[in-house]
């Protein structure tokens, strides 16, 4: 796994995937932007929208150089799970959030989940 | 694997650069361990900061969401769409700086605000002190946010060099360090050995020379006292009397334990064992049974002898 990369850099984007409301608010805060062809840095998902959109989108927020970090609801994280566990390189980072109206699962979370595993050994010696 | 050895010549610079090797090897390991404890340090104060930041995180949002919600009772459920179509350019960057832990470079995210309040949202009129309040609310979660992204970005990181640092340290300890190790010992060995060899042959040049020269001065007095025999012989015949010459003869003889027999056997002998090592039965010659008289014609005769 070769470290991408990485120089000091000014403006870069934060991603949102998430449901309405919680895009909503980082749109206040002032996290959105259009992009020049359409390309925006957020995506909206309820329950119609299908797998392969949520996919694409997550690739495409990866694979962009202006995106540091990608903000995502644990419910659509849920959803492309192998997606963020094949993603190694240290940026864009991946940040889950809870949702509005679902509870926030910290041994779902991948990040907590290796702290907790790594605690777990911890206590062992 | 900690058998094994380099494979090298055996000889003394290769020693000396070995010796180097190993000083080199155990300095490295020794800083490698130490940049592996500070990194470890580090991260574990780390691994109970991202736990703290992600429940403050939580409690954040519900905040957060709440006063969104406050915003859609006043302004109307629909302001979201309002808001989601308003998009046009971030306002809200975010700026990857470095930080550098134990030489460990890793990215640092700060949330950078330009000018902030100036966004104005077409179509909802009514609301304002609200939004503002939900802006307020979201943009400290998106700080937090952020604070939990560098975190991420520096455990992931951190975590992966700290594994790297551990393998070499391993690596040195159980394989590199062995092996030269070895190596040295293998050629110490190997030279010693050498050391050994070369001077038994030196000794064994020695004797044979040793050997070389006895045969020499063995010679050198058979031949003078046969020249002496002959010229006592002559000088007999001639004018000297041969009583004298007869007891002075037989004297010698006596002296010498009736060489004339022995040096036939010697010369035997010496035919046989020309090139052999064994020695054990050769019998020296003492110098004092050789007539003084004779000494001034060995000098004579040297020339012929060698």
């Amino acid at each position: 796994m070769a470290q991408k990369t990485f120089l000091p850099n000014e403006g870069q984007l934060a991603a949102v995937i998430g449901d309405r409301d919680t895009v909503t608010g980082f749109i206040l805060a002032g996290v959105g932007d259009s992009g020049l062809k359409k390309n925006p840095n957020f995506l909206i998902v309820d329950n119609k929208t299908p797998q392969d959109v949520i996919e694409n989108s997550f690739h495409n927020f990866l694979s962009r150089r202006d995106i540091a970090i990608i903000i995502i609801n644990q419910h659509i994280a849920e959803l492309i799970r192998h997606l963020i566990d094949a993603h190694e390189d240290p940026i864009p980072v991946i940040v889950e959030i809870p949702s509005k109206d679902r509870p926030y699962d910290f041994s779902k979370d991948y990040i907590m989940a290796r702290l907790v595993s790594m605690k777990a050994i911890k206590r062992m010696d | 694997m900690g058998d094994r050895k380099l494979n090298v010549v055996p000889s003394r610079m290769v020693l000396a650069n070995l010796r180097a090797r190993l000083v080199a090897a155990i300095k490295g390991h020794n800083l490698l361990k130490k940049k592996s404890d500070a990194l470890t340090l580090k991260f574990r104060s780390m691994i109970n900061e991202i736990a703290d930041t992600k429940e403050q995180i939580v409690a954040y949002f519900k905040e957060a969401h709440s006063s969104l919600m406050d915003v859609k009772y006043v302004a109307g459920t629909h302001s979201t769409f309002s808001i989601i179509e308003s998009v046009t350019e971030s306002t809200t960057k975010i700026k990857t700086g470095m930080e550098n832990i134990a030489g460990v470079k890793i990215p640092k995210f700060t949330v950078v605000n330009e000018h902030q309040d100036t966004s104005d949202l077409r179509g909802i009129s009514k609301g304002g002190q609200q939004i503002q309040l939900c802006k307020h609310k979201f943009n400290e979660a998106l700080n937090l946010l952020v604070q939990l992204a560098s975190l991420q970005v520096a455990f992931v990181t951190l975590d992966e060099v700290i594994k790297k640092t551990n393998r070499r340290v391993n690596a040195i300890e159980h394989v590199i360090q062995p092996r030269i190790e070895n190596t040295i010992r293998f050629v110490i060995d190997t030279l010693d050995e050498r050391d050994r060899e070369e001077f038994f042959r030196l000794k064994k040049i020695q004797k044979k020379k040793k050997e070389k020269v006895k045969k020499k001065d063995r010679e050198k007095k058979l031949w003078a006292l046969k020249l002496e025999e002959q010229k006592k012989l002559l000088s007999g015949q001639s004018n000297l009397n041969q009583n004298q010459v007869s007891n002075q003869i037989s004297r010698f003889n006596d002296n010498n334990n009736n060489n004339n027999n022995l040096i036939d056997q010697r010369k035997q002998k010496e035919i046989e064992s020309d090139d052999s090592e064994s020695d054990s039965d050769f019998q020296e010659f003492d110098d004092s049974t050789i007539p003084t008289i004779l000494s001034e014609w060995l000098d004579e005769d040297e020339d012929i002898l060698f």
